[in-house]
């Protein structure tokens, strides 16, 4: 039975190239109106979805709809689609402004304003031949023919790839205009902060499996920090022992090394008791994180 | 003109330009020749080229005016120089932007398989067609020039066949390049099979052996009912039409069943 209330459906989606594993029953469900993160180490099957979601590609097994529909059989209804690919290429000598006018007319028209707010707003000069662009720009062409339409279901994969931290901002806050909108968002990534700031959901994908959907914010919760505190004078282990989340704990003279998965409070409360010279606290890290719920879920399991 | 045909013609501009100067230049440089051998029939010596030579070419007489224009325009150097054009020009219908990374792009838009596939064929056959009037159209004029005594007819009748054959071989880049996705297995098979055909029919000419085979050569539908001296053969000409037909069709079946771009 196909769930018709998703904007995006997939049940036991299998891919096979040839010998090469794609997918292995991957299951899915996107509802209409929020951001959905799509996380996975590279060669996890990110991509493979992405591509049968538009019908590029054709499934070994299970089965996927998009909008309601086999993408099969869904031609007409890319029209209420804009996608990003994650390997964007261009070719001939296009200025932006004709490729964009091209997707325009072939998605049944988008007013020029709406183009040239967005060019605006990314920073992109559509007079520009594409030849001679930047990847940054290229990026930005990619991202203005995906929203441009401003598509009920946007379907990016790896977005901010290739734009600078204050183009990403931007895009973030054109994801959350979209929102806002009632689009829906379908978002891939390798890392997690990317989708961390503007996702509802992250589901987690692994060797072709969905291996877990959760709420953003019980993820974050989750995730691993390396942090690394340089004190001005050597401290006592004492006062760090027993800070709930914190891991391999080592301190040495005056330098703490540790692991903290979940709240960060408890641990910088205890760090602000002594005077502080230097601070690292690194990226959550999607792969620790993962490891992290394994580790949980396998907890609960025996527990 | 739907979106995706009229910038399918954009991006083949260029290169179409290009190769209809070229062989605008071919045609106008050899059938300008025919003006000295008209003026110095000693030029051709009937007899230079050996008779079974010319049988295989299928020109019985060089210093002819049909002879002539079979051996240069017509025979081999313009079909050769008219299937690299068409059989380059059709690999870049599918299996070009596959490969350079455009078509997800591409087939993202609210374009089905089987209109863009409609679409760039009919922008790809517009410009065969375009270019394969190129020596149509210089052909008759040095014929009336040159006063060579072929009839308009005859000519049209040859160059059409010249046009259809060029469009066979094109198509057939073309819908190899839609099955597998390949530009170099489309000009590999492409050019496989217009040597193969051409050697049937030629070899047809001096073997009887071979003569039979002659129905599966294209370009026996082309010169087969010697059309320079006898005009239309509409039954030839139709069979390559066909052919054409059945090539897209047979493209598209493939092309709107297999994966793309993996």
């Amino acid at each position: 039975m196909v769930d018709t209330g998703s904007v995006v459906y997939a049940e036991n989606l299998t891919k096979h190239y040839g010998g090469r594993r794609g997918l292995e029953g991957l299951d899915l469900a996107v509802t209409a109106g929020e951001v959905f993160g799509y996380l996975g180490p590279n060669g996890a099957g990110k991509t493979t979805t992405i591509r049968l979601m538009l019908d590029f590609i054709r499934p070994s097994g299970g089965t996927v709809r998009v909008l309601g529909e086999d993408p099969r059989h869904g031609a007409a209804s890319r029209g209420r689609i804009g996608y990003l690919p994650g390997e964007l290429r261009f070719e001939g000598r296009d200025k932006a402004i004709d490729l964009l006018r091209f997707f325009a007319d072939a998605r049944g028209g988008v007013p020029i304003n709406r183009i040239k707010n967005l060019a605006g707003r990314l920073d992109l000069d559509l007079q520009q031949g594409i030849r001679t662009m930047s990847k940054g720009n290229k990026q930005k062409i990619g991202l203005v023919q995906a929203f441009m339409h401003e598509p009920e279901l946007l379907v990016l994969d790896e977005p901010t790839s290739g734009l600078d931290p204050l183009m990403q901002q931007e895009f973030q806050a054109m994801v959350r205009e979209a929102r806002g909108n009632g689009q829906t968002v379908f978002m891939s990534s390798h890392v997690l902060a990317e989708v961390q700031e503007t996702a509802d959901r992250v589901g987690i994908v692994r060797e072709g499996r969905m291996i877990a959907v959760e709420r953003v914010e019980s993820l974050g919760k989750r995730a691993v920090r390396r942090v690394e505190v340089h004190f001005t004078t050597p401290v006592p282990a004492d006062d760090f022992v027993g800070i709930a989340g914190v891991k391999n704990l080592s301190i040495e003279g005056t330098v703490l090394r540790c692991e903290m998965d979940g709240q960060l409070d408890p641990l910088i409360k205890a760090i602000a008791r002594h005077t502080v010279a230097d601070m690292l606290i690194q990226e959550p890290d999607l792969e620790d994180t993962f490891l992290s719920y394994y580790y949980d879920q396998e907890g609960e399991v025996n527990a | 003109m739907p979106s995706l045909m009229r910038r399918t013609l954009r991006e083949y501009r260029r290169a179409v330009i290009g190769w209809a100067i070229g062989i605008a230049a071919f045609v106008a440089i050899y059938v300008g020749y025919y003006a000295q051998i008209k003026k110095n029939p000693n030029l051709v010596n009937p007899d230079s080229v050996p008779k079974g030579m010319r049988d295989f070419i299928g020109v019985a007489d060089f210093s002819s005016a049909v002879g002539y224009l079979q051996g240069s325009v017509y025979g081999l150097l313009g079909p050769l120089l008219l299937i690299m054009f068409a059989a380059m020009l059709g690999t870049r219908g599918v299996a070009g932007p596959e490969e350079s990374g455009v078509l997800d792009l591409l087939m993202s838009n609210p374009i089905g398989r089987r209109r863009f596939i409609a679409e760039r064929f009919s922008a790809f056959a517009a410009l065969v067609i375009a270019v394969g009037l190129v020596p149509w159209l210089l052909v008759l004029g040095y014929d009336n020039g040159l006063d060579m005594g072929i009839s308009g007819a005859n000519v049209s009748a040859a160059s059409l066949g010249l046009l259809l054959l060029t469009l066979v071989f094109g198509t057939l880049a073309f819908a190899v390049g839609a099955a597998t996705g390949s530009r170099s297995t489309a000009l590999a098979v492409t050019g496989a099979v217009a040597v193969v055909t051409y050697l049937i029919r030629s070899l047809g000419n001096v073997s009887a052996s071979v003569r039979p085979l002659r129905w599966l050569s294209p370009f026996h539908y082309y010169l087969g009912g010697d059309p320079l001296n006898n005009g239309f053969q509409v039954g030839y000409l139709l069979v390559m039409v066909a052919i054409v037909a059945a090539l897209v069709v047979s493209g598209l079946v493939i092309f709107e069943r297999r994966d793309l771009g993996v």
